[in-house]
């Protein structure tokens, strides 16, 4: 680089800092909690702001799964009812009645957002990288769009988020998703802008390809009313992905990719019922459609249980657990697998980490 | 510059480093939202979990002023951009805003316009840029080529 290019840099950044404004003030805490010294809120459900929660929300049940006591406002803050507008691009989606706490020039936290990693596939005893949902709270103002911000946590640019043991994004660094917007006269099809990079695909080969793909389309497709993606690169379909060259110019689903999967996915964030009781669900393809689970405590299995998913033995179907223990704590790990029709093997195990709260922070995957 | 030392308290690393933070992210998002994503990430920052064990906590507050600039601002900078071109005649800009830096600064990505302020304005070598980025030198150097060529016109 000659040395006229570094004058006018140094000169373009000059011009760009003497336009900086007086730093803010020290901001004030800000608590929207419901204990201790945290600030955000725990239930993942507010993802999905669909009809339910409004209803729940509108009767005052704000936290439903992961927390028993109401949110609590800090002194010196503002409490006020306010309508929470989550969007999706262009479509505004007003849940009503939700309160947000606010101190002078803070921004509420806007809700749980779900990211969908990818196990480690030599956890599974068989091959192929399982799914499995883990609920997040999202930094940002009321209009967050939660599907985007879970998106972009798949894809952080150049600050690795900090994933539970066991599990990682295919999604390689580099990738950008710059937006995600509702496809005009497809209010179910959401349409994510991508960089240039994403062309070259995991760089990983075929299975990382189809991981990330599957990453990407599950984490899209949390909003209840959005079941279909599309990718644009430099708002063109994307007609050539990956190491083969695979064709996304059309929408994709949760189905598209699904085969190259493991067996068995976890579709939701593990969560609590009404009665503080572990749910889990998920989708499998497995031997006369069986799925077992197992609690694991330092090795031991204090638990076990199984299910019979809606469908099996060479299709997909929906398997839930409501268990009847609440033998967890932060150490425990809970395995859905399936048992090898020829020698009652594990097969398509997925190892679930456990989180307290229910909510994973993935926003502080700094490094010092 | 104020550098923080142990034993501080939030606000006293806040002050130590606010002016610092607020000309970063006006590189990042202009002077219109800076100071908004200088509170927010600060916040951020002081309530991670992992916040008490921060050892380079300038690092840490940079990646976290960072993060709620992509998080929140991506296109904030444009869409201002465009509000000024579509204002009426008679809108008179603020002084201070310099249209045709913050139009050659549009043109780069986020992680970019870091680059590039960080290795300009506070003259820090490639390793000091990387680190306070979250980054590897090689990226550094990655976005200082990409950003190079987005402002030819600039540099021409």
């Amino acid at each position: 680089m000659n040395p006229g290019d570094e004058k006018k840099l140094k000169d373009l950044t000059d011009r760009l800092m003497a336009m900086s404004p007086e730093p803010p003030p020290f901001p004030e805490e800000t608590v929207v909690t419901s204990s201790g010294n945290q600030t955000r809120r725990t239930s993942p459900f507010l993802v999905f702001a669909g009809a339910a929660a409004v209803v729940l929300l509108a009767i005052g049940i704000p936290f439903l799964f992961f927390d028993n006591e109401p949110p609590v406002a800090a002194p010196d803050t503002t409490t006020s009812t306010t309508s929470t507008v989550t969007t999706l691009g262009e479509t505004t989606t007003t849940i009503p009645g939700e309160t947000t706490t606010t101190s002078d020039g803070q921004i509420p936290i806007a809700g749980d957002a779900i990211v969908y990693l990818a196990q480690s596939p030599e956890n599974s005893f068989t091959g192929n990288p399982a799914l499995v949902a883990f609920a997040t709270p999202a930094f940002g103002p009321p209009d967050t769009d939660l599907t985007l911000y879970a998106l972009q946590l798949l894809a952080p640019v150049d600050v690795p988020i900090s994933a539970p043991d066991g599990f990682f994004s295919a999604v390689p660094e580099g990738v950008e998703i710059y937006s995600a917007r509702i496809a005009e006269g497809a209010p179910n099809a959401v349409i994510l802008e991508m960089s240039e990079t994403f062309l070259d695909g995991s760089g990983t080969g075929l299975l990382g390809d189809f991981t990330m793909l599957n990453q990407l389309i599950y984490t899209a497709t949390q909003h209840p009313d959005i079941d279909e993606v599309q990718f644009i690169v430099n708002n063109q379909p994307v007609t050539e992905f990956g190491t083969e060259g695979l064709d996304l110019s059309g929408s994709v689903n949760r189905e598209t990719f699904r085969d190259e999967l493991n067996l068995i996915n976890i579709t939701q964030p593990v969560m609590f019922n009404s009665d503080g009781l572990p749910v889990v669900e998920g989708i499998s393809n497995t031997f006369e459609a069986t799925v077992f689970l197992q609690i694991v405590n330092n090795g031991s299995i204090d638990y076990t249980d199984f299910t019979t998913a809606t469908c099996g033995s060479g299709c997909w179907g929906d398997f839930s657990f409501s268990l009847d223990t609440p033998a967890l704590n932060e150490d425990s790990l809970i395995w859905v697998l399936s048992e090898s029709a020829e020698d009652g093997q594990p097969q398509f195990v997925v190892v679930i980490p456990v989180s307290p709260t229910g909510t994973w922070d993935f926003s502080g995957g700094f490094t010092n | 510059m104020l550098t923080a030392k142990v034993g501080m308290n939030n606000e006293e690393i806040y002050r130590s480093y606010a002016d610092e933070l607020t000309r970063y992210a006006t590189g990042l998002v202009g002077p219109f939202d800076a100071t908004d994503v200088v509170t927010d990430g600060c916040l951020k920052a002081f309530n991670a979990k992992s916040w008490p064990d921060v050892t380079n906590r300038r690092a840490y507050l940079y990646r976290a002023v960072f993060s709620v600039a992509q998080d929140h601002h991506r296109s904030t900078l444009s869409r201002r951009l465009r509000e000024m071109k579509t204002a009426k005649p008679e809108a008179v800009l603020p002084q201070y805003v310099d249209i045709d830096v913050l139009r050659a600064i549009d043109r780069l990505s986020l992680q970019q316009r870091a680059a590039v302020v960080l290795t300009y304005w506070n003259d820090l070598p490639l390793e000091e840029v990387a680190d306070r980025m979250g980054i590897s030198t090689g990226a550094v150097k990655s976005h200082l080529a990409r950003a190079r060529k987005r402002l030819q016109e600039w540099l021409r």
